[in-house]
């Protein structure tokens, strides 16, 4: 991974790359912003800058040994913590572990995705730990990359304290995240902080036809429901995600208009509750469509939408009377059931309530 | 790459190597061993990025190159052949291990991937004596933390003083300094601090009957070479605590006893003892030393009388019989003697025909629970 390889982000490398250039490295970055934006292969890119025996052009030549080994994660002087669902052992571990970062190695914007509840284990901080408590190499400078940190839980987050407090020489530790209000205070006053914003559509586009392989058509449509996180386009380009779009769509035309109790039943059939991550894309993508419809009634035009494949059925809807001041409220609303689902909350109940509430809001009678 | 060399000597050195190869490792490539065809000379390397072991053997070299191959996999297929000529012969992306009756074809990562090893600088070597260094190191590895948080403490001081060269091991509940002439080491090094795992294997590798090992200083690593095998280990970053502020000036209380019937009668009472805390009850009063242990959960209790010169106040302290044992196979001997002062600070232990300054192990108490 270099520089050069990152969709967008143009500010960000150029941070990066003078921080390294005027030799100000700090001793921990926090790369903070949406999933999916490029924080992981931001961190690759400058480990293999900072690594790079024949830097060319501001950025890493990707052909000498550390580059090679970075690309592949074999870098001995790179060290990663990444979340991984919950193991019986040692050896389950690593092949969790490995599946992830293959699965990053072959694309850096891939979302760490799992039915159940991922964490960094405390052991591999430890490992960490252990492994910096050596000598550093005499070229280079020792990389750690602590990726989704708010899925640290306490124990690691105390001993990674430790660490960012009184760093190793000759070592940096990034840190990334897209909740940075979840990560520790003590931490995070001591890491120099990096926004990665979300990335424009045209980027994502370009992307997703150079490199995944998508049309034209179908790369448009990806950008535009992706708000700016690359990696949910790429999520939303595998078939099964796709098809719980499409769950998203029905349940959604259901919610507006069917009864409660009928919209709440049906979501409790179709959703699929027992895998948090998918169950919040489909929220997400509830959230796009309630925008939609709001842009529709405020008179937008089609081309600001991001369900332009829904955008019948959106109009539609959309000449339906609701509560105007009420629907301005419902991503939000969707957002925070989102957290809480994250949060380890019970998702069936938390689903049913949302829907409830929603159809409570939306319905004429609230009027 | 092509090479051929008798099924022996190759299973020989890949058990060697194999020593470093981890089981299970985050990363892949650890798993491979290197194998590098020169004139007339096969290297193998494995590494597990804290330790390398590189062995040179000859070999019958047809085409020179390198090749990595999955190291445990390679050793079962090797150590299940007649005792035979093997040849190697890289073919695309696979070497083939060929034998009389057949042949084995196994997928080989680049030998790129492979971390890259550390170049052996034999004119930084000094040569030293063989078995005063491994004497050392048996005596010293043993105390070793293995604690993340004070990684200084997980490795093995050595350091140069005047003419002597000391080396000291502690995990903060035990001690362990030993002493030796320094040989040519004097104004070569700095004080490093050794992961015990190249120790060890140093040890184990010693080939019989050797009298000098070359020792090569980098900044950053360490290295062993004992012939055809070199080992090297990456140096634990310092600084080292100030272990000397530990160790007791003066005591008032001095034991001296027999060192194997102590070490059984410890052995022997350890087992009815807390299996959380191992405490074993030290009481010293005239001649006797009575060793007592309790255990609640099996409702057992141990009692042993041992007969002892004792100078100073009878005292009761309380100690790890497993920290008691593991110094006590280390001092050499018929004598050991205690040096105590309170029942709450650090004994003094060491044998009593050696000079306190070649080898001395310090021994915290537990705090006595009835």
């Amino acid at each position: 991974m270099d520089f050069n390889s990152l969709a967008g982000q143009e500010t960000v490398k150029r941070i990066l790359i003078r921080t390294v250039d005027r030799d100000c490295v700090p001793n921990s970055f926090l790369f903070y912003g949406p999933e999916g934006v490029g924080k992981w292969g931001a961190a690759l890119a400058l480990a293999a800058y900072l690594n790079c025996r024949n830097r060319i052009d501001g950025d890493s030549c990707g052909t000498c040994p550390p580059c090679r080994q970075i690309r592949k994660l074999q870098y001995p002087n790179l060290f990663t913590a990444i979340p991984t669902p919950p193991s019986r052992s040692d050896t389950e571990e690593i092949e969790n572990y490995w599946e992830i970062l293959n699965r990053k190695i072959a694309e850096p914007y891939a979302l760490i995705t799992g039915r159940r509840q991922m964490t960094i284990p405390v052991a591999t901080v430890r490992q960490i730990r252990l492994s910096l408590g050596q000598k550093p190499p005499v070229d280079g400078l020792r990389v750690v990359i602590i990726e989704q940190m708010d899925r640290m839980l306490s124990g690691s987050a105390d001993a990674l304290l430790k660490l960012v407090e009184e760093p190793p020489s000759r070592t940096l530790i990034i840190i990334t995240t897209s909740r940075p209000e979840r990560i520790p205070a003590t931490i995070v006053s001591r890491c120099r902080r990096v926004r990665f914003a979300r990335l424009a559509g045209s980027a994502i586009k370009d992307y997703l036809v150079e490199k995944a392989g998508q049309d034209e058509k179908q790369a448009s449509l990806l950008a535009r429901l992706c708000h700016g996180s690359l990696g949910t386009a790429l999520y939303l380009t595998e078939e099964d995600n796709a098809q719980d779009r499409e769950v998203a769509k029905l349940l959604f035309k259901g919610i507006f208009l069917a009864e409660t109790t009928e919209a709440a039943a049906e979501a409790m059939e179709l959703l699929p509750t027992g895998d948090r991550f998918r169950l919040n894309r489909i929220l997400a993508a509830w959230q796009t469509l309630f925008r939609d419809i709001m842009l529709l009634q405020s008179g937008a035009r089609e081309s600001y939408l991001a369900n332009i494949d829904f955008v019948g059925e959106l109009e539609r809807l959309a000449a339906r009377p609701v509560n105007q001041k009420a629907l301005m409220k419902i991503p939000a609303l969707i957002g925070s059931v989102m957290e809480d689902i994250d949060l380890n909350v019970e998702p069936n109940t938390a689903v049913a309530a949302l829907i409830i509430e929603i159809s409570r809001r939306i319905t004429p009678e609230s009027l | 790459m092509k090479f051929s060399l008798p099924k022996s000597r190759l299973t020989h050195y890949l058990q060697a190597v194999l020593n470093v190869v981890p089981a299970k490792s985050t990363l892949p490539i650890l798993s491979n061993i290197l194998f590098e065809a020169l004139d007339a000379k096969l290297k193998i390397s494995a590494t597990d990025l804290d330790v390398t072991i590189t062995v040179s053997l000859e070999a019958e070299v047809a085409k020179k190159g390198s090749g990595v191959l999955p190291g445990r996999m390679l050793f079962d297929i090797i150590k299940e052949l007649p005792e035979t000529e093997i040849t190697f012969e890289s073919t695309a992306n696979r070497i083939e291990v060929k034998v009389p009756n057949g042949s084995y074809k196994v997928s080989a990562v680049s030998p790129d991937e492979f971390p890259e090893l550390p170049a052996v600088n034999l004119k930084k070597q000094v040569n030293m004596d063989a078995e005063t260094l491994a004497n050392m190191i048996r005596r010293t590895t043993f105390a070793c933390s293995h604690d993340e948080t004070r990684p200084a403490l997980n490795g093995v001081l050595w350091q140069t003083k005047a003419d002597r060269m000391i080396m000291v091991a502690t995990d903060g509940h035990r001690l362990a300094r030993v002493a030796a002439e320094s040989g040519g080491l004097k104004g070569v090094s700095d004080d490093v601090i050794i992961p015990p795992k190249v120790l060890d294997l140093m040890v184990k590798f010693l080939p019989a009957g050797i009298t000098t090992i070359g020792v090569i200083f980098e900044e950053n690593r360490i290295m062993f070479n004992l012939g055809e095998l070199v080992l090297s280990s990456r140096l634990i970053e310092g600084p080292y605590p100030n272990y000397s502020a530990v160790i007791p000036a003066s005591t008032d209380k001095r034991m001296e006893i027999a060192k194997e019937d102590l070490h059984s009668a410890v052995r022997r009472v350890a087992i009815l003892s807390n299996s959380l805390t191992h405490q074993v009850k030290f009481s010293v009063k005239g001649e006797t030393l009575t060793l007592s242990t309790t255990n609640a959960d099996v409702g057992g209790e141990a009692r042993e009388n041992l007969a002892c010169e004792y100078k100073g106040e009878p005292i009761e302290i309380g100690y790890n019989a497993g920290y008691v044992t593991d110094i006590l196979s280390k001092i050499e001997g018929d004598e050991v003697v205690f040096e105590l002062s309170s029942a709450v600070s650090a004994g003094i232990i060491y044998a009593a025909d050696v000079p306190k300054e070649d080898f001395i192990c310090l021994l915290m108490p537990l705090r006595l629970t009835e």
